[in-house]
């Protein structure tokens, strides 16, 4: 997942001008905005067949990869 | 015209370099071309530079930008109607320069050149932009760039900014030839390619959510104009600070600042525009960058989508509350924006728009410079504002500009507007836990000026008055007595009595009531309306005590309740209630014959009465269900009559007396202006008493006796008098009051009394003493639904509050609260309800404000207009009532668990909507199921079409007709070849003719009805006679109870009336052994009845198995039980075999003839006349009772369709048929006729346009109707008793914990109320018949067990279930519904005949649309879209 995030960050919304880390901050930098964790949202939820509600898509859980990854790996844990 | 599509075209990029444009460009283009003239999407930016600038390294610099970027140098070409971008090739930018700097008025030359160019149009065949440079000082320069929208956003504009500044210091640090080449920016073509092609991107569709437009201020606005105007200011730097402090808190703060900041000012925004217009349904655009990618961040071009972002505001909501809706709506807009592209779905419908900027413009190239973007005074049409946010220069200062619609207000109402916004913001940053519906709107300036507009009570005025003169309304009656005592204070018709007589006898009256008690403080007055009445009202103050009304025609339980209440020990009363109150109060009196007793005892002397002492107390519908009493005290009622008299009597000529009838109910204070102002001014009473009808219909009286000058009465009352003429009627005044006031019924109170009669609207609840409020309706200016209730009366203050007691702004919806001098004293015995309705007035010091629980609005003339109840209090009939009162009755029936009472307010149809009607045939847009095409084209009209050439087939020559007449004549048994149905009218006249002259003996049947013509009867002798044949005048001795049974079952009095003929007939036929009866049916009424559109649409169309289905009809028809079976004699029909010895025949089915050929043979050939005494195009006096009746009843006209079958055919004008349709009835005539027919529901009397009571109740059984109906009756007031009663599973209720108005049903369209319980459909036969059962008969319920003609199914249904039916594959027939009379039998029949299987198709629903225009246009041109 962690590299699927990578390769879509990079390609689709970066159009690989940027490379980034896991742990590279996303949302602060203005490295991607709102729109950006929008389209994040829709491409988990169209590959791992999923919904995430509106209160999870916040700053602690969409700041970088890695926590987008842990919270991936929890909502899975929990179903 | 085929539009040619996008996608037929090749590839993107065709040879010439053109290529298509984005969605986002073809919506502006769309919207440019809808308003060609219009500079709407002129994006203007004003860069004011402080410093030199170098004129040629900023032309340098700006053209390579230009020659850099595609999006720079595009223009448009339109071919085929279809636009597309080419990019020119880069010529040397000629950059326009204007020198100010000598210039001695510079500053305003500059501001002039600019504003000249903002309205600029850019043709978009040659640029899209116009830029110019403009020099004030050497260190001072202005740059003007607009660029149009089509190519362009903010963001862009802020990236055309950045680069120009950028290569401005390069050629200005390294000179032209050393400055390296410029870098190059992705190209927004290539995003125009791509953008189509992006995979994740669909096409938003219709989101399935409603777009609700937004009354600004509640003004509509009618005009697709596109001027507009700014109004702007700019948040101070504390609130600024605040409003990003809270977006930084954790309850408040999302992904980004920026976001957070929006939901914020969102919050303030949406409760503003519930504020503002009362939609708690909130949908407005707002603008999404959609730079989803770093390359599209860095193109210049337009790429901003616009999206609705759609929320539900509870009234109760703080602005944190607000704020998690606010947030959730945030996160569906964004996914909706980052998942779809925005289409003609996403971006109409809203008139409100939200463009929150987030693009920065600092220095120019180092040098200090302010960014504006200027406003080009237009608007999309579409919308009303627009409401932009933004900090151009990135100082931290918000700037709020709001874009409004020129025609919707003027600038001045903008500024406040704006200001009203800023103020809701305040609350919000200053307490988020606030209530957004208790922060005030206007400014402390604009309150006080609110509060002083309508006010017209102030203590300096009233302290001169207020030296009391100890004036009541008794005082002046005394005085009368004195000055005039032989004047006529009353009449009843036969009998008069003087002021002297009246004074004498209600003295007496007084010192019984003295002598009986000692001096009780309320006395009840029970009588119905004569002179005992006013003998005890008189008698009652007289004594000291006040009177407290008791309507004799309310139930026992009520009047115990209301004497339990007031603790009456003492109550007058006439002979005819004696009985029924003696169980109820301890001393009752007797008032019958108090005039020949002579007086007790002249010595006694009665008591002075103040004008602080009470003078009535009047119970009314209470919220807890108990009534409650309102204390009016002496000196509140005479100031209210004293300023009626004024405003009624004065300025019409005194030389007469005015007389004022009285008939209303006593038990409402509205009556109570009848009473006092002619007693305390010399005019007189004429006294109407009460009909022994269920609904008191004694206004009927009273405008047959034409005695009255100045009538009260209620716009229900009114609206009973419809139709009616009056125009010579003496009334000059009619007072209107009790209950919301239409326009249309003012409009019809004109066309029934003289055109001059004035109309007032008076407005007042009994707290506020009768009346506290009037406007005299003016049908020149008054053109709002309703008539507004205008001012306050003498003495009276109006305030217009907001749920925190604040004033609202002019337009805004607040509730009425009333101060000033004439107030009730409070609820007897209630002192915390008083305490909680009367509360300190604090814009008047010491005094009181009743809290009405009325909303109203003030509008463009400051009038106020009145908007219906806050709370669950109705008015139906003028009578105020509490549903919790109505609850608490329902609920107390052993059998109810649970009930809510709903208004049923009237189809939208017969309100201020004007009906309209088919370009074609005239269908009225208020007949069920209707829709209409672009073209105003009705459904039918377009379904005829397609199969008017197949319905062809079913008529036959004339020559068929003849071998058909000859063939049956072999079978008679008399000397009769055959029995002419003969109405009298053009259609059978000429028919008769036309047989007798094809040589068969004719014998001629009519009806006589008891309300044929005469016009119609001389018609049918004369032409009897001039043909030489035989015929009869048929009756049935209980016509009325057919009648009154059909209008029952069918709110119609034909339905009766054919089946009685067609059973007539066959007797008689069967008698003289005539083998066939033929009918004038017309081709209209085949087409209606039995050449249905489903008739065509399935299987194979066979006009012999019409007529089979037609004849098996006929035999259940004579078969289904009503008061004709019960009747007349139905021997014959007790077995198939009449239906084989007579036949029936159409003859219009065989002779193609038009009205004006008919005409004219009948003119030349017949000694026929246009009958001119009946309602138009019939021979029948009791149509225009059937017709009333069906329109109150079923909302709509029962002609209409008949009628548009006639103009579809040609065989009547569409305009004569609507005028004919449109024609007023005489109610008071149809009134007469229902009791001559003795027709009991009254409630069909009554306008369809006025509000009824329905009852949605829960409980484990239903409860038969006519129980529950009785049951309340003894409990209620018959006004209370609701029209509707509706057993549902459950009452349900909204999220946020309301009953659920909007699902619960429309009891119009509800199943009958049967005892019969609901059974759901089990098998999948019994679904489907459930399925077309309940389209066919137009119910939305419908059980298994239901019996077919229970709900309201005829021969003409049946046909239609069984062809619906049979194209899903079940197969029955007419004859098999009329066996099997419920759902459960005929599927049985059904499975066991053809067990076949269902195809589950569900019907088309065909919901009523109404055509807009721009919306069509759009569409039309949307088309290009669909690629």
């Amino acid at each position: 997942m962690r590299d699927k995030l990578i390769t879509y960050i990079q390609t689709e919304l970066l159009n690989e001008q940027h490379t980034i880390t896991p742990e590279q901050d996303l949302l602060i930098s203005g490295l991607i905005d709102s729109i950006g964790v929008m389209r994040l949202v829709g491409f988990i939820e169209k590959d791992l067949e999923t919904t995430i509600p509106p209160k999870d898509v916040t700053l602690e859980n969409f700041g970088n990869v890695n926590t987008i990854v842990s919270y991936i790996d929890s909502q899975i844990g929990a179903n | 015209m085929s539009q040619p599509s996008l996608s037929n075209l090749p590839g993107y990029e065709d040879l010439a370099g053109r290529s298509n444009l984005t969605n986002s460009q073809l919506l502006i283009w769309l919207g440019q071309r809808l308003n060609p003239a219009s500079p709407l999407y002129n994006m203007a930016m004003r860069f004011d530079i402080s410093g030199p600038i170098d004129y040629e390294c900023f032309r340098g610099a700006l053209g390579d930008v230009v020659r850099g970027n595609d999006a720079m140098r595009s223009v448009i070409e339109v071919n085929d109607d279809i636009p597309q971008q080419r990019v020119l090739d880069y010529e040397d930018l000629l950059l326009e320069f204007i020198d100010l700097s000598s210039d001695s008025d510079k500053l305003r030359r500059c501001d002039d050149e600019i504003a000249k160019r903002i309205t600029q149009r850019i043709d978009l065949s040659r640029k899209n932009f116009d830029t110019v440079l403009i020099k004030l000082e050497p260190s001072r320069y202005t740059w003007f760039f607009n660029q149009h929208h089509l190519f362009t956003d903010i963001k862009s504009i802020e990236l055309i900014f950045k680069e120009v500044s950028k290569r401005y210091n390069e050629l200005c640090t390294r000179g032209p030839l050393g400055a390296e080449a410029p870098m190059k920016l992705p190209q927004f073509t290539t995003y125009a390619a791509h953008g189509h092609r992006k995979q994740e991107q669909s096409e938003a569709g219709s989101q399935g959510k409603t777009v609700h437009h937004i009354p600004l201020y509640n003004i509509k606005v009618k005009g697709r104009q596109t001027p507009a105007y700014r109004v702007e200011t700019t948040l101070t730097r504390a609130q600024s600070q605040r409003l990003e402090q809270l977006a930084s808190q954790h309850d408040f703060s999302t992904l980004s600042q920026e976001l957070s900041l929006f939901n914020l000012i969102i919050t303030a925004f949406s409760a503003y525009l519930y504020r503002i217009s009362g939609k708690d349904e909130i949908t407005i655009g707002c603008p999404v960058h959609n730079r989803t990618t770093l390359d599209l961040k860095n193109t210049i071009g337009l790429f901003i989508e616009v999206f609705p972002f759609q929320l539900m505001i509870d009234p109760d909501d703080t602005f944190t509350a607000l704020h998690e809706k606010v947030a959730h709506a945030s996160y569906e807009h964004l996914k909706l924006a980052s998942s779809t592209k925005s289409s003609v779905n996403t971006v109409r419908g809203y008139n409100i728009v939200v463009n929150y900027i987030t693009a920065e413009f600092r220095d120019f190239a180092a040098i200090p410079c302010k960014t504006t973007w200027l406003h080009n005074d237009h608007i999309d049409p579409q919308h009303d504002l627009r409401f932009q946010i933004m900090d151009l220069s990135g100082c931290g200062e918000l700037k709020l500009c709001f874009d409004l619609k020129r025609e919707l207000m003027e600038q001045e109402q903008g500024v406040a507007a704006l200001s009203h916004f800023v103020n809701i913001l305040g609350g919000l940053l200053s307490e988020p836990e606030s209530k957004i519906a208790e922060v005030r709107l206007p400014s402390e300036t604009e309150a006080t000026d609110l509060i002083r507009k309508f006010s017209n009570f102030y203590p300096s005025e009233s302290t001169q008055e207020d030296v009391t003169t100890g004036d009541t309304v008794l005082t002046r009656f005394k005085q009368l007595a004195l000055e005039s005592p032989e004047a006529v204070a009353a009449t009843d018709g036969s009998n008069l009595i003087t002021y002297a007589e009246l004074d004498r006898i209600s003295d007496s009256l007084a010192r019984i009531i003295f002598l009986k008690a000692d001096k009780p403080e309320m006395i009840g007055v029970c009588a119905t309306r004569s002179f005992n009445l006013l003998f005890a009202i008189l008698a009652t103050l007289k004594s000291g005590a006040a009177f407290v009304p008791l309507d004799p025609a309310y139930p026992d339980k009520r009047l115990h309740k209301i004497c339990k209440s007031a603790d009456l020990n003492m109550v007058l009363t006439d002979d005819k209630n004696k009985d029924r109150l003696i169980h109820l109060c301890e001393s009752v009196l007797e008032i019958d014959g108090v005039e020949d007793q002579p007086d007790v005892s002249e010595q006694i002397a009665l008591p002075e009465v103040e004008p602080g002492e009470n003078a009535y107390v009047i119970f009314t519908s209470g919220s807890t269900g108990e009534p409650k009493g309102v204390i009016v005290q002496h000196e509140a009622l005479l100031n209210y009559v004293d300023w009626a008299a004024e405003t009624y009597c004065d300025d019409i000529s005194s030389s007469s007396t005015t007389t004022f009838p009285l008939y209303s109910s006593i038990g409402f204070d509205l009556t109570l202006t009848s009473i006092f102002v002619p007693l305390s001014t010399g005019g007189s009473i004429r006294v109407y008493p009460r009909h022994h009808d269920t609904l008191d219909l004694s206004v009927f009286d009273v405008v047959q006796d034409d005695e009255a000058d100045v009538i009260k009465l209620t716009p229900a009352h009114l609206s009973l008098l419809a139709g009616m003429n009056l125009t010579n009627y003496r009334a000059h005044t009619l007072i209107l009051g009790g209950e919301d006031l239409t326009t249309a019924v003012a409009e019809q109170a004109r066309k029934v009394f003289k055109p001059d009669v004035r109309i007032f609207n008076e407005y007042g609840p009994t707290e506020a003493v009768v009346g506290c409020m009037i406007h005299k309706y003016n049908p020149q200016i008054d053109k709002e639904a309703s008539v507004p209730i205008g001012r306050p009366a003498k003495s009276v203050n109006i305030y217009l509050l907001d749920a925190g007691g604040n004033p609202v702004p002019e337009g805004v919806i607040g509730e009425i609260w009333i101060g000033g001098e004439r107030l009730s004293a409070g609820y007897y015995k209630q002192p915390d309800l008083t305490k909680e309705r009367f509360r300190p007035d604090p814009f008047l010091p010491k005094g009181l404000m009743y809290k009405s629980g009325d909303l109203a609005r003030v509008n463009s003339l400051k009038q106020l207009t009145f908007l219906g109840r806050k709370d669950t209090q109705v008015k139906i009939r003028g009578v105020r009532i509490e549903t919790a009162e109505i609850s608490q009755a329902v609920k107390s029936h052993p059998l109810v668990a649970d009930c809510h009472v709903a208004v049923l307010e009237p189809s939208r149809a017969t309100l201020a909507e004007p009906l309209h009607y088919c370009s074609v045939c005239g269908l009225a847009s208020n007949y069920p199921g209707v829709s209409f095409d672009h073209a105003g084209k009705c459904n039918h009209c377009q379904d005829f079409e397609s199969y008017r050439d197949l319905a062809a087939r079913y008529f036959r020559p004339m020559s068929e007709l003849r071998t058909i007449l000859e063939e049956r004549s072999t079978s008679k048994r008399g000397k009769f070849d055959v029995m002419m149905l003969l109405s009298g009218g053009k259609d059978s006249t000429y028919a008769l003719y036309q047989i007798c002259a094809m040589g068969f003996n004719v014998f001629a049947m009519t009806l006589d009805n008891g309300y044929i013509s005469d016009g119609a009867k001389a018609n049918i002798s004369r032409s009897i006679s001039d043909l030489g044949i035989e015929h009869e005048f048929v009756t049935s001795a209980a016509m009325n109870e057919i009648f009154s049974d059909s209008l029952t079952r069918h709110s119609s009095v034909c339905f009766g009336c054919f089946k009685t003929i067609y059973t007539l007939a066959i007797n008689n036929a069967h008698q003289r052994g005539i083998p066939v009866i033929i009918t004038g049916l017309s081709r209209g009424q085949m087409f209606e009845t039995r050449l249905t559109k489903q008739v065509f649409e399935h299987s194979e169309f066979d006009p012999d198995l019409i007529d089979h289905e037609v004849l098996e009809a006929r035999k259940v028809y004579h078969r289904i039980p009503d008061k004709v079976t019960e009747c007349i004699d139905m021997s014959l029909f007790a077995s198939d075999e009449i239906f084989e010895k007579i036949h029936f025949v159409d003859f219009y089915r065989y002779c193609d003839v038009s009205m004006e050929e008919m005409y004219s043979f009948l003119e030349k050939n017949a000694p026929w006349t246009r009958p001119e005494d009946t309602g138009r195009s019939t021979n029948c006096l009791i149509n225009d009772t059937g017709i009333f009746v069906h329109k109150n009843k079923m909302g709509y006209h029962n002609y209409a369709l008949p009628y548009s079958w006639d103009v579809r055919l040609g065989h009547k004008q569409r305009e004569a048929a609507l005028e004919e349709l449109n024609d007023q009835i005489d109610a008071s005539r149809v009134h007469e006729i229902l009791q001559e027919i003795d027709f009991k529901d009254t409630d069909s009397l009554e306008n369809s346009d006025q509000k009824k009571l329905v009852i949605y109740y829960t409980g484990s059984e239903l409860v038969d109707t006519n129980e529950l109906r009785a049951y309340l009756l003894a409990r209620l007031p018959e006004a209370m008793v609701p029209s509707y009663y509706v057993h549902v599973d459950c009452i349900p209720l909204t999220t946020n914990g309301k009953v659920d108005q909007k699902s619960l049903p429309d009891p119009r369209h509800e199943r009958p109320k049967l005892s019969q319980a609901i059974i759901p459909a089990t098998t999948e036969t019994e679904k489907a018949l459930v399925r077309i059962w309940s389209e066919t008969l137009r119910i939305n319920q419908v059980g298994i067990y239901d019996n077919f003609f229970d709900l309201g199914g005829d021969s003409i249904t049946a046909i239609q279930i069984v062809v619906r039916a049979g194209a899903q594959g079940i197969s029955i027939t007419p004859n098999q519904l009329f066996y099997h009379q419920n759902i459960h039998q005929l599927a049985n029949a059904a499975d066991s005949e053809s067990p076949r299987k269902v195809e589950n198709k569900p019907e088309e629903s065909e919901p009523f649309s109404l055509v807009n225009q721009d919306a069509s246009v759009i569409d039309n041109l949307s088309s290009l879209l669909e690629n």
